[in-house]
């Protein structure tokens, strides 16, 4: 007994070593010496700047993270997050090369916390039969493990020794106490989240539900699946949430693993019609979606978007749990949810996808491994070493078409909770495949061809026009002309160089959507081609025997004020930014080179990072 | 006539075999008792204090206390533990399973940490430490300058335009200069004060303020390389990486020290363990 108690102050200690004691108190004065001060006119009121984070991720508190032995903790996540070094599955430490900015850490509120619990000695729950074999350190027992509790999920039959309701609140009070500890305002975000994981029959209708406030300010307890795989019922406990005076709002991620449901066009999840209250609540309480991670981009998909020469871009289509199936496109990526929205506009007088988008990495390391020269795996052992990457299969998923992505781009005044939350719940996001490639986005009825050269233009934007993520309303056009939109792009400056900016505008012509992909800048100085709007090729190329670049093609910034030629002010249309970088080795190609082994043929040796901006939506008067 | 006396019927029952045999038999019994004696019965406790232990247990992870239905159960289940795990000791079921063996070892490292956490640090071992590992404790240098970027796909000419634009620059009072009017426009900001050396970082790229360190104040210096382009920087103020008080940062020199320590004495334990093994290593055949 003496021996425990000393253990358990033992732990106190070593969990008091990682608190950190900076106090809102303390922000007032270092503020003032934390931020840099931005050439803008003071005549503006809004000066936002680009924080990057990480919105998705897991650690030992969940179930499938503890069964592939991953034993990081929430701190650990937080301490990644901030730049420090971790232990990892495989036994070495890794690190990130730089800090994020925020970070939501989003563990399955399914069995939240119960697996290091079972396998704390003496603990009750270690007495459940299951118990035992969840914990195993072997590949085989560890992979029945997972399948029997995803099963419980799949089927919405919970494996009740497993919830008691006391222990689930204690965990929670967990997950809320690591977040306070690590807060540091203006400084290093961290917000308060889970993962709702409704997978219904294997089809991925996953949400990561985020948080504004900390301690004392969110509910005792998470709404996860298994109170209700539908997203609407989810919907009315973030109501709820509100209605008590705690701003909450949800994330969809892998709409690629939906099989087609996630963006419904007939029925919602009861196969009643849709309709308008279906939209409202949805847009209210899904302001954005998370287009990039490691389980594939889903932005768009080539037979959605045949004439899109970049849309197949670290496509993972398959079932979760049903190896060697192909998952339906239509109702799985956003940009045809997008255009469905607007068809469902014109034809019925609601649009449920209004989303904006961010990337987020849903690494089950409490790592962020969103470079590709650092990809350091997904979920514990599945995939912690090379090996494992290059020929493992993980729930039916081949490891090596997992993408080393990405991140969440947000413009905000200050890095607070209050900063972060509401620039995700006004959609000024963007979204990046890993690097951290800063994107503007703004429309207007007035603005100049020469609005940009002015070095104050972000203040001029957001005063004549509106951000990205926002509705352009029709008043302010007295000339039926376009809209100007105001595009900007910097690289990340420890990446490659900018190739092309582009529009992908969406519309409705004569009750048909059609969509078009438009490069509106080019690099080293080229124009678009009038007819094609396509730049010419600018010779980037990579090294692949060292993955090397050159800075010779490629630009720092791309930005153009661009206006809509077929814009025609009595069809809806939505448009949104997407810019590519000159081409760079895939993790795949990084690990084979270390290895030296031949590089893989079913996977690209080179990749072309992205960021996507939220669309803007035009809807005729 | 031969009469027989008592005498001599205790004699004749005395020499009967069958009475030696019965005798030897007994003496055999006696002898195998006593070289074996009967099996005793193992016995596991149920104490007062083991009966609070597990009722202290059920309330920490449950908050309420435990019924008296429950109650028997966890007692009848530590009994069942204690039995079976008995058994498979005996039978030496724990020798080859890889998860017992890390559970021992982890039991054996929480003692461990318990026995150097009876060790409180003094003031004098404290300072020592302090001083001994001061890179530990110094904070990040800063940075206070402005900069005039160069973008580098603007400029055709990009060395001419950099050095015209020095000459301007060296040419004329800093501080009421209209710095923004100068070079190319840049997002992040033209003008920094007090920023750390990973502020800096995070706003030009790695390496950039590792760059700046070796910068003269008060003078535009040559062209710094950013991944972003080039930078003209004039620095005004830059403080290096310096070693806070002793009594400012007490609390975490002591935690510092303690984890040190408690690393060392459980490798010190451990070696002092390792000496009892001799490693043989087999070769192949």
């Amino acid at each position: 007994m003496k021996k425990r108690s000393v253990l358990i102050l033992l732990l106190i200690l070593i969990g008091a070593c990682d608190r950190d004691e900076k106090k809102a108190q303390q922000y007032e004065s270092e503020h003032s010496n934390s931020v840099a001060e931005v050439a803008v006119e003071k005549n503006s009121t809004v000066s936002r700047s680009a924080w990057f984070g990480e919105t998705h991720v897991h650690t030992n508190m969940s179930f499938d993270a503890y069964i592939f032995n991953v034993r990081a903790t929430l701190d650990d996540a937080y301490r990644y997050a901030k730049g420090e070094s971790i232990t990892h599955t495989s036994g070495e430490m890794i690190q990130s090369s730089r800090p994020v900015d925020f970070m939501a850490v989003t563990d399955h509120a399914e069995y939240l916390g119960i697996l290091p619990m079972i396998a704390e000695e003496d603990n009750p729950l270690s007495g459940v039969p299951i118990a035992q074999e969840l914990i195993s350190t072997e590949k085989k027992k560890a992979d029945a493990a997972f399948a029997k509790i995803a099963t419980s999920l799949y089927k919405d039959r919970p494996i009740e020794e497993l919830k008691p309701s006391a222990v689930e609140k204690t965990n929670w009070q967990i997950v809320v106490d690591a977040a306070e500890r690590h807060y540091q305002p203006g400084k290093f975000t961290t917000l308060v989240g889970y993962e709702w994981t409704s997978i219904p029959d294997n089809r991925n209708l996953h949400r990561n539900v985020i948080f504004r406030g900390g301690k004392g300010a969110v509910p005792e307890l998470p709404f996860s699946s298994l109170d209700s795989p539908r997203p609407e019922e989810l919907w009315n406990y973030m109501d709820d949430v509100r209605a008590q005076g705690m701003p909450v709002l949800a994330i969809p991620h892998n709409a690629n693993l939906s099989d087609g449901l996630m963006f419904p066009i007939e029925t919602d999840s009861w196969g009643k019609p849709l309709d308008a209250n279906y939209a409202q609540a949805r847009n209210r309480n899904e302001p954005l979606v998370e287009i990039s991670q490691i389980k594939g981009s889903s932005e768009t998909h080539p037979a959605l978007s045949p004439n899109d020469e970049w849309a197949n871009f670290e496509i993972v289509e398959g079932i979760i749990g049903l190896p060697d199936t192909i998952g339906k496109s239509q109702g799985g990526y956003a940009r045809r949810a997008y255009l469905d929205g607007l068809a469902l506009e014109d034809a019925r007088g609601f649009n449920p996808y209004k989303f904006g988008v961010i990337g987020a990495t849903d690494s089950h390391n409490a790592s962020v491994p969103s470079d590709e020269n650092n990809y350091t795996g997904k979920v514990g052992i599945a995939d912690d070493t090379p090996e494992h990457r290059r020929t493992g299969v993980t729930g039916g998923l081949v490891s090596r078409t997992y993408s080393a992505s990405g991140l969440a781009g947000v413009w905000a005044e200050e890095n607070t909770r209050a900063g972060i939350f509401d620039a995700m719940a006004r959609k000024e996001t963007f979204a990046t495949s890993g690097p951290r490639i800063k994107l503007r986005f703004f429309a207007g009825w007035d603005f100049s061809d020469q609005v940009m050269t002015k070095s104050d233009w972000p203040a001029l934007a957001y005063e004549n026009g509106v951000h990205m993520g926002s509705e352009l309303e029709v008043e302010g056009n007295t000339k039926n002309n376009s809209p100007a939109f105001l595009i900007w792009a910097q690289k990340d400056p420890d990446e490659a160089s900018l190739q092309r900016l582009q529009v992908v505008k969406g519309w409705v012509e004569n009750g048909v959507t059609r969509e078009q992909v438009i490069d509106v800048a080019c690099s080293d100085g080229s124009l678009p081609d009038p007819l094609t709007h396509r730049c010419p090729n600018n010779g980037a190329s990579v090294n692949l025997s060292d993955c090397s670049t050159s800075n010779d093609s490629g630009d720092v910034e791309l930005a153009r004020v661009w206006r809509d030629p077929k814009f025609e002010a009595s069809q809806q249309a939505f448009y949104y930014a997407r810019v590519l970088q000159n081409p760079t080795c895939r993790w795949t190609t990084w690990d084979a080179l270390r290895k030296g082994w031949e590089f893989l043929e079913d996977v690209p040796a080179t990749i072309q990072e992205r960021a996507w901006s939220s669309p803007i939506w035009y809807r005729p008067g | 006539m031969y009469i027989l006396t008592n005498e001599d019927r205790y004699m004749k029952v005395l020499r009967d075999p069958l009475l030696h045999f019965l005798v030897l038999g007994v003496l055999l019994f006696l002898i195998y008792d006593w070289v074996n004696p009967e099996q005793k019965k193992s016995v596991i406790e149920i104490s007062p204090a083991l009966i609070s232990q597990i009722e202290q247990r059920w309330l920490l992870q449950w908050g309420r206390k435990s019924t008296e239905q429950e109650l028997d159960g966890l007692i009848e289940t530590h009994i069942r533990e204690q039995v079976l795990s008995r058994e498979a000791a005996a039978m030496e079921l724990d020798r080859d399973d890889v998860i017992i063996r890390r559970r021992l070892v982890q039991k054996l490292d929480f003692l461990l940490d318990d026995i150097s956490e009876l060790e409180e640090a003094d003031e004098s071992e404290l300072l020592e430490y302090y001083r001994r590992n001061s890179d530990l404790f110094k904070t990040e240098a800063l940075f206070s300058f402005q900069h005039v970027y160069i973008n580098p796909d603007k400029h055709v000419k990009k060395e001419k335009y950099v050095k015209d634009l020095l000459t301007q620059l060296k040419d004329e009072e800093t501080d009421t200069k209209e710095i923004k009017n100068y070079g190319d426009l840049f997002v992040g900001g033209i003008k920094f004060t007090r920023q750390s050396l990973s502020q800096v970082n995070r706003i030009f790229g790695r390496g950039f303020a590792e760059s700046l360190i070796a910068l003269n104040l008060h003078e535009w210096s040559k062209p710094i390389q950013s991944g972003y382009g080039f930078h003209l920087i004039y620095p005004s103020f830059h403080q290096a990486p310096m070693l806070p008080e002793f009594s400012d940062i007490h609390e975490q020199v002591g935690k510092h020290y303690l984890h040190k320590r408690r690393q060392e004495l459980k490798e010190k334990a451990y070696q002092q363990l390792r000496q009892r093994y001799e490693v043989k290593r087999i070769a192949f055949d």
